[in-house]
């Protein structure tokens, strides 16, 4: 296949800038769609080319495939890549591609359908011997209750067709199962166009482990190690880091390889996490789902194993074999990266965006600011809330640790209407449970909760 | 742009009796709004009025749309094509085409003026 010239980006903020920095370091050109909301923003300015593809409303523009296909099209890309969120896990983005002759930089529709059903997906892992949590499809309340008297409570219910950590609701009895069913189902069909649930044991005390693979075209699937993300909010991830403190070898080796086993199951190629549930007092690891996309935490598996990974993702959808990957990636040192949102951090982290004032993003060694953010811009409330990722690396876990406080506590944000989560992180990345590594995915949300007491 | 519009646009809105225009076209393409404002508000400046592409496509004039023609406000006065898709285009006001800005099969972005409409009879 001939080398990508011109990509066309199907995404916005901070993803289609990165994804945009590294096109220019490789002389590929770029043409950003845009919505009418980021026409002056900083990816548009970088951007070899920008298109205004619709209004505001992402229904309306990011969320059209055929329109960012017409567009890819029309403005003679050979290729498109579709970031994270939006468009990345839709299989009929990835068959339009296809059809009208345009590189998708991502799997093909067919592993994007299998592997972005949860249930699919996970009847796959099963298949191929992989722990699953006990569980699977309810097609009523009836069977939901019966299913749930077999695995017990809590439990979680969850909307086959969502991800990203939305359509997850925690049941604690049969009560809250039947107050709960049908306002979940509905949910689910409004929020991702199906309906459809499932049920999975309600792992306390686990940790958020999950997966970095590449599938090349010969069938060479690669790892690059793991990330852990266990400090979340509503399923919505605020810190991760890389690698995971709590996983010693032997289990890592095993839990890499299982993500491994199930993406070389299928013909995969592209970039992809493999998310788990790993247990540190059993050793016990579960399949969650697969990201068959970028993700927002991409940049600390970038810091500790020194690749490029939106290099990758061009290269392998170029169809490049990567000798290289047949080698094992070497990790090394320790990176975190910190979130900052727009966020109300003592008002349940509700969304605030606004006009930012201020910005001042910390530097230093060891460093990294990716962000579509500077003052004077206005944060439009359409989209997420995310203003920029701060990743830091070290070369041991309490220095990457110090490097993230100091740079944390360098950034000023500020704006009237506009709040983040910068207070929060400052207080999450001096906490004894955070230092020791003790802190499950259940923690930022109690923290949360008994601030509110 | 589209902020500072809106900024603009609410405070106008306010003040509008309610049967001027209809709440619903308040999401849709921001210029429909501004050309009812002119048709029920201000008639005696609304003298031209620019009909925009509601979205990004290839656009294909209606064969009796040209320089000088007639259109009265709500003819479908062209066809966006985006892919398979075929979106209608009507005209905003009724009056003489003044313009065409784009050739029948180019290339429009979202927003974009495809031809003007000269009011009145």
């Amino acid at each position: 296949m001939a080398g990508i010239r011109r990509i066309f980006i199907a995404n916005r903020g901070e993803i289609a800038l990165r994804i945009i920095r590294t096109c220019r370091e490789l002389g590929i050109e770029t043409v950003l769609g845009v919505s009418a909301a980021d026409v002056n923003s900083l990816p548009a300015r970088f951007a070899t080319n920008v298109v205004v593809i619709g209004p505001e409303r992402a229904a309306d523009s990011y969320l059209d495939a055929a329109l960012n296909v017409h567009c890819a099209k029309a403005s003679e890309c050979d290729a498109l890549h579709p970031g994270f969120g939006f468009l990345a896990e839709n299989p009929r983005l990835a068959e339009l591609c296809e059809q009208y002759g345009i590189v998708f930089i991502g799997p093909s529709a067919q592993c994007l359908g299998l592997l972005g059903d949860k249930m699919q997906a996970r009847e796959l892992a099963a298949s191929l011997g992989l722990p699953v949590l006990a569980g699977g499809h309810v097609a009523s309340l009836e069977t939901a209750l019966t299913a749930a008297k077999k695995i017990g409570y809590p439990l979680m219910l969850k909307a086959s067709a969502g991800g990203g950590g939305r359509g997850i609701r925690v049941i604690d009895d049969a009560e809250c199962l039947q107050r709960e069913f049908d306002t979940a189902s509905a949910e689910a069909a409004s929020s991702f166009g199906d309906g459809r649930l499932h049920i999975e044991t309600f792992v306390n005390n686990a940790r958020h482990v999950e997966v970095q693979v590449l599938g090349a075209r010969d069938g060479v699937v690669t790892s690059f190690g793991e990330r852990d993300c266990s400090v979340q909010y509503n399923y919505q991830k605020m810190i991760e880091e890389a690698p995971c403190p709590v996983l010693d070898d032997e289990h890592r080796s095993i839990i890499n390889g299982d993500a491994i086993k199930l993406i070389s199951s299928q013909d995969y190629v592209g970039l992809g996490t493999v998310e788990f549930l790993f247990e540190p007092g059993t050793g016990r690891h579960f399949f969650l789902e697969v990201n068959p996309r970028i993700q927002v935490e991409h940049p600390v598996t970038e810091m500790v194993t020194a690749r490029d990974l939106v290099a990758d993702q061009i290269r392998v959808a170029e169809g490049e074999t990567l000798p290289e990957l047949n080698q094992k990636t070497i990790v090394r040192g320790h990176a975190i990266e910190c979130r900052i949102n727009a966020q109300d951090p003592e008002n349940r982290l509700i969304p605030s965006p606004g006009r930012i004032d201020t910005w001042l993003a910390p530097a230093g060694p060891f460093v990294r600011i990716d962000s579509h953010c500077f003052a004077g811009y206005l944060v439009p409330p359409y989209y997420d809330s995310m203003l920029a990722k701060l990743i830091v690396w070290g070369p041991d876990r309490d220095t990457a640790l110090s490097r993230a406080r100091r740079s944390v506590d360098e950034f000023v944000v500020t704006g009237t209407e506009l709040k983040t989560n910068l207070p929060l992180l400052s207080r999450l990345l001096q906490h004894a449970d955070f230092c020791d590594a003790g802190m499950p995915t259940t923690w930022l949300g109690s923290l949360m909760n008994s601030q509110d007491d | 742009m589209s902020q500072e519009f809106k900024k603009v646009l609410l405070p106008i809105l306010e003040e509008l009796d309610e049967h001027d225009f209809d709440e619903a076209v308040i999401e849709s393409p921001e210029i429909t709004i501004a050309v009812r404002m002119h048709k029920n508000t201000l008639p005696e400046e609304a003298k031209q009025v620019t009909v925009f592409a509601p979205k990004a496509g290839n656009i294909e004039f209606a064969a009796t749309v040209q320089n000088g023609s007639r259109v009265a406000a709500g003819d479908q006065v062209a066809t966006l094509r985006v892919l398979d898709d075929k979106i209608a285009v009507f005209a905003s006001a009724s009056g003489t085409i003044e313009r065409l800005l784009p050739e029948t099969g180019d290339f429009v972005q979202y927003g974009q003026a495809l031809l003007e409409i000269s009011c009145g009879d």
